[in-house]
């Protein structure tokens, strides 16, 4: 079998666009400012962004911005606290910042998710996501008069659940000597800033963790306050 | 003869287009996204960032992704997408990310037209062969510490030194000044020597170039019809003797194809991209 220029153009664009295109397709593609959810193509809200296709990664600023919902009231519903922080809190950091309710009941993305269908007076289609009470009261106050499907919904999924992980700060810039710990600052770089593996230890009161891995998630992972951990690091760093 | 592959050699290539294609894409989503976060630009063109649509960032990424799960620094999942998209056309033909695709490549060889014009048959022959053999190797090297440092870190430290974030982000004054000297250098070097950069620093060309081992569709030169005029060689950007191999499967070679008969070989059916033959 021979190839010939003109084939091996084409069987580049094929590949090339044709796997973007499907990992577009499977919700797979993602760059940092591409965050934008699929359209719903028939039915109730055609034509709208649908909100089932809201990822972990997206923001509650990005949901906010997207949906336009006012952030004031995402903050509300999700005891978010400060719409500062509110903004570049992930709708996945949730499942850490509510822990484990009650009978395996989770409050994370899909909350978000039927949060903001409801809000948008879209189809819960066959969500089964719980919401807490702090939602349920923003969605009933918005609107008393939602559709008994909606009521129905919301009395079978609520759940008095509250923040109990602590909200992490905003990711702040390094400042002008680019000497301090933000949200993407890694171990390593907490050992290049002069902090050694003992301080570190100390701080998180755990055995170092990869020096690969950011602060901010090995916080997250394990139920650490990055602001904490972050204030205790940035104390060491400019005594 | 000589006449013939003289005016093949004028022609622009579907490469050519195909480079060129991509390299004005790439510049418009740097230049959008500078616009977009200075309050212009246009939602309609991705505004992605140089790194998230650089397959080299989902090869950097791996180690963290399989030890903490996460993506280093800058680098999303359209890199790792694009990653495997690239080694798959890798498998099937070689480096042509390197030879049809890759913007940095595309920019060297077109300083490289005004070297050609300046030396005429001297440009791509300065390097002594001995010493441009050993030089190949360094791109070996460099592949290996930036995987290093990069799995040690957790950081995109490349990006300091990487001409390709340097060319596309020179005016944004976010680029390292050691990035903004090696794009000089190799904007200065490709006027004597053909993809300087990709011949002896990249570190992606490194990896692909072992897929030049086992890649499925590959160059071959029928010595039966081979008039051994040397023009195969003479055209080949990486400086690689086709003209006394049977097949190309250097792991310098950029799968662009400018040695076969469809380019520059004057023979029909002597320098051809075959499947299946040993
Ligand atoms: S051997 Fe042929 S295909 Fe490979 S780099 Fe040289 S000219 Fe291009």
């Amino acid at each position: 079998m021979r190839l010939k220029n003109s084939h091996i153009g084409v069987l580049i664009v094929i590949v090339l666009i044709g796997g973007i295109y499907i990992a577009k397709g499977f919700g797979l593609w993602s760059t940092e400012s591409d965050k934008v959810p699929i359209k719903i193509t028939e039915g109730t809200g055609a034509g709208t962004y649908d909100p089932f296709d809201i990822r972990g990664s997206y923001s509650f600023g990005e949901i906010s911005s997207l949906f336009e919902i006012d952030i004031k009231l995402l903050v509300e519903a999700f005891q978010l606290g400060d719409v500062e922080v509110a903004k570049d809190l992930k709708s996945k950091d949730l499942e850490s910042l509510y822990g484990e309710q009650e009978g395996d009941i989770e409050i994370g993305n899909e909350s978000v998710q039927v949060f903001v269908a409801i809000m948008k007076e879209l189809d819960i289609k066959d969500s089964d996501a719980f919401l807490p009470m702090s939602a349920v009261q923003v969605l009933l106050e918005v609107d008393p008069n939602r559709s008994k499907e909606v009521l129905d919904y919301l009395a079978n999924h609520q759940v008095e659940a509250n923040v109990s992980g602590a909200i992490p700060e905003v990711e702040t810039q390094p400042d002008s000597e680019g000497l301090k710990v933000n949200g993407n600052t890694t171990f390593s770089q907490v050992l290049d800033f002069g902090i050694s593996v003992q301080e570190i230890e100390s701080i998180i009161g755990a055995k170092m963790p990869p020096e690969n891995q950011s602060v901010k998630s090995y916080c997250t992972e394990n139920g650490l306050s990055f602001s904490v951990v972050k204030e205790a690091l940035n104390t060491l760093i400019t005594p | 003869m000589e006449n013939k592959a003289r005016s093949k050699k004028r022609q622009w290539r579907l490469r050519n287009w195909v480079q060129l294609v991509f390299f004005l894409l790439v510049s418009t989503i740097a230049v959008n996204k500078f616009l977009v976060e200075n309050g212009g630009g246009s939602s309609f063109l991705s505004s992605a960032s140089l790194h998230s649509i650089c397959p080299f960032g989902g090869v950097v990424s791996i180690y963290n992704l399989l030890t903490v799960g996460d993506y280093i620094q800058k680098i999303h999942s359209s890199a790792l997408i694009l990653m495997g998209l690239v080694f798959l056309l890798a498998v099937l033909l070689g480096p042509v990310f390197c030879g049809w695709i890759c913007p940095l490549g595309t920019f060297q060889e077109w300083i490289g037209k005004i070297g050609k014009r300046i030396f005429k048959k001297r440009y791509n022959n300065f390097v002594p062969t001995r010493l441009d053999g050993y030089m190949r190797y360094i791109r070996i090297f460099v592949l290996l510490w930036v995987i290093y440092i990069t799995a040690k870190t957790g950081l995109l430290v490349f990006a300091n030194v990487d001409p390709y974030y340097a060319l596309f982000n020179f005016w944004t004054g976010e680029v390292a000044i050691q990035a903004l000297g090696i794009l000089s250098l190799t904007a200065v070097g490709s006027l004597f020597v053909e993809r300087p950069w990709c011949k002896y620093l990249c570190p992606y060309g490194a990896l692909l170039g072992f897929t030049n081992k086992f890649k499925i569709f590959r160059l071959h030169r029928n010595e039966s019809t081979c008039i051994s005029c040397d023009l195969c060689s003479k055209s080949c950007p990486m400086n690689i003797d086709v003209a006394n191999s049977k097949k190309v499967s250097q792991l310098q070679c950029i799968s662009c194809f400018e040695c076969s008969s469809e380019n520059i070989c004057p023979v029909p059916e002597t320098v051809e991209i075959k499947w299946g033959e040993k």
